[in-house]
């Protein structure tokens, strides 16, 4: 954009579209003026310049894939969950693999099944849209890398659970490893979330207020998923001494 | 095959021998000063496989070194029932906490090829066992000089725990700085802590205790934990001080 000197005493006047609000297609520039006088003269010189949006701000598209591979995914998360609940209940025998193995993934699910669309709600009521299909598969993604982390510590879990002295040294043990799932969970999906959604009204540049108030959402979801996940494994898996 | 063949066969063999023992003297050194170079993805399959091999034989030896001066407290018979045993608790420590640092890089974007992470919790625990084997002769000398059951229980622990560390700080370069990496950094630290330990508790005794006759080769005894006994040791150490 080239602003040319205006003649004395004539000030056109610009049309301004500082962004769009178009949710459908978010602008990626904002356009800023300024006016300057020029000296010796009473022309008056308007400047108009173009500045990209931070890349953080623009929604990022998520490729979503087909329905089969989210449930490939999401079932992989859960199985290497269960496989993390047999390693902790080795220490009581086989009954008490098959029970640890069932009850390992419950809570996750339950957190992705429950506390998730809460979440969403309360996201778009706060103005805050999101495709639910990206949702979905955000939580795929989140159980598979819950998963990933339960699986990589069931070896050490195992080990420790079967040789430590006492019961309330293997439980602790194994709510640890849970409770670390639960967050690398949690944190997976709070993160698809943070570059995924966009709010309907302030398009690509928010209010600081409803960054707020989506980031009040977050931490209640962390505190929410978080205190129904381990309620549940306290209640599932008799190792941590809930349903005993 | 005639005799010319056999000795050009027998040189062959003294310099592979010869060029062997420089690569062993080469990760050696590496291993002190660069230890983060040998951590990185190996050029070919067969420097993995002579890396591989060179650091299970470092531990083996390091292990075998230290365990037997802690061992030579009860005489030679406990060391070196202890020497087989420390190498012994190295690998289940490494086969252990590979599949956490597997999945640990993964999560924290830095994705490895299983044979890769093994590599490297090999070169990590051959450095420890390199800084155990060197702390050995000292250990001996405080048998030696009359160090109290107490004192060598601590001072072994201390050491163990030393070249631990050693390794470990190696393991957490390798997570580099993507986000998410300090969680990771911290979780693998307290696995590594917590199965380490584990590891060489369930293997106990070392040294024995002071009130049995004859040292047995593995106890089953509640004893209160590897950090119990710490702890023991530490409160008679107290009593005992003037």
């Amino acid at each position: 954009m080239h602003p040319t000197p205006t003649a004395p005493g004539h000030h056109p006047t610009w049309r301004l579209h500082c962004y769009q609000s178009n949710v459908a297609r978010p602008s990626a520039t904002t356009i800023t003026t300024a006016a300057h006088h020029v000296p010796g003269t009473s022309a008056t010189v308007i400047t108009a310049v173009t500045h990209p949006v931070p890349a953080p701000l623009l929604p990022q598209p998520i490729e979503v894939p087909a329905p089969r591979v989210i449930a490939r995914k999401a079932i992989a998360g859960l199985a290497l969950a269960a496989v993390f609940g047999a390693a902790a209940g080795a220490r009581y025998g086989i009954a008490s693999i098959v029970v640890h193995a069932a009850g390992a993934p419950l809570a996750l699910a339950a957190v992705t099944t429950v506390v998730v669309p809460s979440l969403y709600v309360a996201l778009a009521y706060a103005g805050w849209s999101l495709r639910v299909r990206t949702l979905v598969w955000l939580c795929a993604r989140a159980l598979w890398a819950s998963g990933v982390w339960l699986v990589g510590v069931a070896p050490a879990t195992i080990m420790l659970s079967v040789s430590v002295e006492s019961d309330v040294s293997a439980a602790i043990i194994t709510a640890l490893g849970l409770t670390a799932a639960i967050a690398v969970m949690l944190r997976a999906i709070v993160g698809g979330l943070e570059t995924s959604s966009y709010h309907s009204e302030y398009g690509v540049t928010a209010s600081p207020g409803a960054l707020t108030l989506r980031g009040t959402l977050f931490v209640s979801f962390y505190l929410v998923g978080g205190a129904t996940a381990l309620r549940i494994w306290w209640l599932a898996m008799p190792l941590l001494g809930g349903s005993q | 095959m005639s005799a010319a063949d056999t000795s050009m066969s027998a040189a062959q063999v003294v310099d592979e021998g010869h060029v062997r023992q420089l690569h062993l003297d080469g990760n050696i050194q590496r291993l002190l000063q660069h230890p983060a170079q040998l951590c990185e993805h190996p050029a070919s399959e067969v420097q993995a496989r002579r890396l591989a091999a060179d650091c299970l034989l470092v531990v083996a030896l390091g292990g075998a070194l230290f365990g037997a001066s802690v061992g030579w407290y009860r005489g030679p018979a406990q060391a070196l029932a202890a020497a087989i045993k420390l190498p012994v608790v190295s690998l289940v420590s490494i086969a252990v906490c590979a599949p956490a640092l597997v999945s640990l890089h993964t999560l924290a974007g830095q994705r490895r090829h299983g044979r890769h992470t093994l590599i490297i919790m090999l070169v990590a625990t051959a450095r420890a066992s390199l800084l155990l084997a060197a702390s050995a002769p000292l250990l001996w000398l405080g048998v030696e000089l009359g160090v109290g059951y107490h004192g060598i229980k601590l001072w072994a622990a201390g050491l163990y725990g030393m070249a631990g560390l050693s390794a470990m700080t190696l393991l957490l370069r390798t997570f580099g700085r993507a986000p998410g990496s300090g969680w990771a950094r911290v979780t693998m630290l307290v696995v590594f802590a917590l199965v380490g330990g584990q590891s060489a508790w369930l293997l106990r005794p070392y040294i024995g205790s002071p009130d049995d006759q004859e040292v047995p080769l593995l106890v089953n005894r509640e004893e209160g934990g590897a950090a119990g006994a710490v702890w023991g040791s530490l409160r008679e150490l107290g009593e005992d001080a003037p």
